[in-house]
């Protein structure tokens, strides 16, 4: 089987390539690969990254991805035969783990004295679980039932966790009451905000949060609230700070690289339809300065224009992961079981 | 020569599709465009309505018609608004010299007058307290809602039909009634399975002169403003009783199947 496969891709290679450089030019302006993006930040699409063979290697819904201090991609699904997948960054399989997290839903990595952590937020066993880059338990956190808040687990249903500098761990309840639980870093509550409510230091599905150090002398907490289509930034202490208001984008989880901001855009508000997304890239300053996979930033009178999908590459993208070339990871919510698509930056 | 690089380049193509170097880059072609961005105040109009649509990917352009026939690249181009004055079936599409073409969009626009000879209208059941509407004369003051049902314009009914009386300040003709409903799948609401137009000589007494039976749901998760209308023989009445029916149980294929749905309605159209 290998052995056949290698020799058909051995005769395609020695074709290619004869064919290709008598044709010089010509056959490949007939097939144009796509951009998406704006500006500074464009991407070329690679939608076969990553794809295995889904008898072995299945996935569910592709939640989110980190990547860990190797520089390999980290992939969880809510596929209990295989809840977390470790590719390279060209795609390749490298090591599978996990069977026991049927909600995996959230993933963050923390790296802890030169190790690195995984924190797995599930919505199905209602807690956040901390393992080794190897899958190892090492803490479990339940239900915050000593905040007074919550009269039983169902009512938590953590979506995403965030790591402080000092340790401290963020959990937002982003399918549950919408608190937002701030732990120390042996998982002693030391404050809980947030919650359902009016008002912006409220929520409606916060989602996403994670700690934005781009200013480091001054770290914050952003936090989306995705059916209000805004992120909002809150002191490490749960004050809130500001919000950025992204018309008609649902977005997923912020996702802090270098001076951007980036987020996974699950779908539109208008026009309604269920494949609508998209991603947002952010500056420093929290303005908007790429939509891959949707419309282009407009601001006028610096309000920006509502925001929706233009061409159909994406179907829930649920998260984006950005590994230090640049280069772009997609994980998709609900959309037939396929493997993540990775984009690949064209502009600097 | 050309038709044969052509061919080879076809070739090319597939063989970099079989991952040939490891990593195939996606091409214009593989995408479909996103449907353009239509916007309108209202599909209800009584003189004229300015209409917009919208196209932002790179060379993508849209054409449209208003003649129920279905548009092509070749079909009137769309050039920033356009105006209308009756009733309209408006078709547009976008499309691109290598993207396959977006979906068709198609809406619907009535030009109607304000129905000024209602003396009363009552609603058999009120709607369920969390979306009350603004009453049943509501239903006829041409103000339609949005996607969002949790606008006021819409009245929301969980798991029961919709019954509206009305009495009109004398016997006049009718030839159609319109319902305008919502569908949004995702939230539970689904469109009526049927509508049943009576009438009535006493008010008490009545009659069943029409019955349209709306087809059954397909797999999806859509969302959209509906017009479900009933063409009938003109009738001549001084009472009228609208009847909707919700659907009899949520579909197999929806996470809540089996259980109740959410019937949403913002107007009714006579003429």
């Amino acid at each position: 089987m290998q052995r056949r496969k290698f020799i058909q891709q051995t005769f395609h290679a020695l074709l290619g390539t004869t064919l290709s450089t008598s044709l010089m030019g010509y056959s490949l302006d007939a097939f144009k690969d796509i951009i998406i993006g704006h500006g500074t930040h464009q991407y070329k699409v690679d939608l076969n990254w990553g794809a295995l063979n889904a008898q072995y290697y299945p996935v569910n819904d592709c939640h989110e991805m980190v990547q860990d201090s190797k520089g390999r991609i980290v992939l969880l699904t809510n596929h209990t035969k295989n809840n977390i997948i470790i590719y390279d960054k060209a795609g390749r399989l490298l090591e599978v783990w996990g069977t026991d997290y049927p909600g995996a839903h959230g993933l963050s990595l923390s790296v802890e004295n030169g190790e690195d952590f995984l924190y797995i937020c599930d919505n199905h066993r209602h807690e956040v679980i901390k393992t080794t880059i190897n899958g190892k338990v090492v803490m479990t956190l339940p239900y915050p039932k000593d905040s007074g808040k919550y009269e039983k687990a169902d009512q938590y249903i953590p979506t995403e966790s965030a790591i402080a500098p000092n340790g401290d761990i963020y959990v937002a309840d982003g399918y549950g009451q919408q608190y937002i639980m701030h732990y120390d870093a042996k998982g002693n509550l030391k404050n809980i905000f947030g919650g359902r409510g009016e008002g912006e230091a409220h929520f409606d599905n916060a989602h996403g949060i994670c700690i934005d150090d781009r200013d480091s002398h001054n770290p914050t907490l952003l936090i989306t609230a995705r059916q209000q289509n805004k992120l909002k930034r809150f002191s490490l202490d749960g004050k809130l700070l500001d919000v950025t208001h992204l018309p008609n984008a649902f977005i997923c989880r912020p996702v802090v690289h270098g001076k951007e901001l980036y987020l996974a855009t699950l779908v539109s508000k208008l026009p309604f339809n269920s494949q609508s997304g998209f991603v947002c890239i952010l500056n420093e300053r929290n303005e908007l300065i790429s939509v891959p996979g949707g419309s282009q930033p407009i601001y006028e009178n610096g309000k920006l224009k509502a925001l929706h999908q233009t061409i159909k590459v994406f179907q829930h993208p649920h998260d984006v992961c950005v590994d230090d070339d640049e280069n772009l990871y997609v994980a998709q919510w609900n959309s037939g079981r396929t493997y993540p698509i990775k984009l690949i930056r064209v502009s600097g | 020569m050309n038709q044969l690089n052509k061919h080879i380049a076809i070739y090319c193509s597939l063989l970099f599709s079989s991952n040939l170097f490891g990593q195939q880059l996606a091409q214009l072609n593989d995408f479909q465009l996103a449907a353009p961005l239509v916007q309108f105040e209202s599909q209800l109009f009584q003189e004229d309505l300015t209409i917009s649509a919208s196209v932002y990917f790179p060379d993508a352009y849209i054409t449209y018609t208003i003649d129920a026939s279905e548009p092509n690249a070749d079909s009137e181009p769309w050039n920033g608004s356009l105006t209308i004055a009756q009733n309209t079936l408006l078709k547009v599409q976008a499309f691109h010299p290598e993207c396959r073409a977006s979906e068709l969009i198609e809406i619907p626009f009535f030009k109607v007058n304000a129905i000024t000879d209602i003396q009363r209208a009552k609603l058999a059941k009120e709607p369920s307290p969390k979306y009350p509407g603004k009453g049943a004369k509501a239903l006829f003051d041409l103000k339609k809602g949005s996607l969002n049902f949790r606008e006021s314009a819409w009245m929301g009914f969980e798991g029961e039909e919709v019954e509206v009386h009305l009495e009109f300040q004398k016997k006049r003709s009718i030839q159609k009634v319109t319902a305008s409903v919502l569908e949004d799948h995702a939230s539970w609401i689904f469109a009526p399975s049927a509508m049943i137009v009576w009438i009535s000589k006493d008010g008490k007494n009545y009659e069943k002169v029409e019955e349209q039976i709306f087809p059954l749901l397909k797999e999806n998760l859509s969302s959209g403003l509906k017009f479900l209308s009933t063409n009938m023989d003109e009738i001549k009445t001084k009472y009228l009783k609208i009847q909707l029916k919700s659907i009899p149980a949520i579909p197999e294929w929806h996470q809540g199947s089996g259980g109740k749905g959410w019937l949403f309605i913002d107007e009714i159209l006579i003429d």
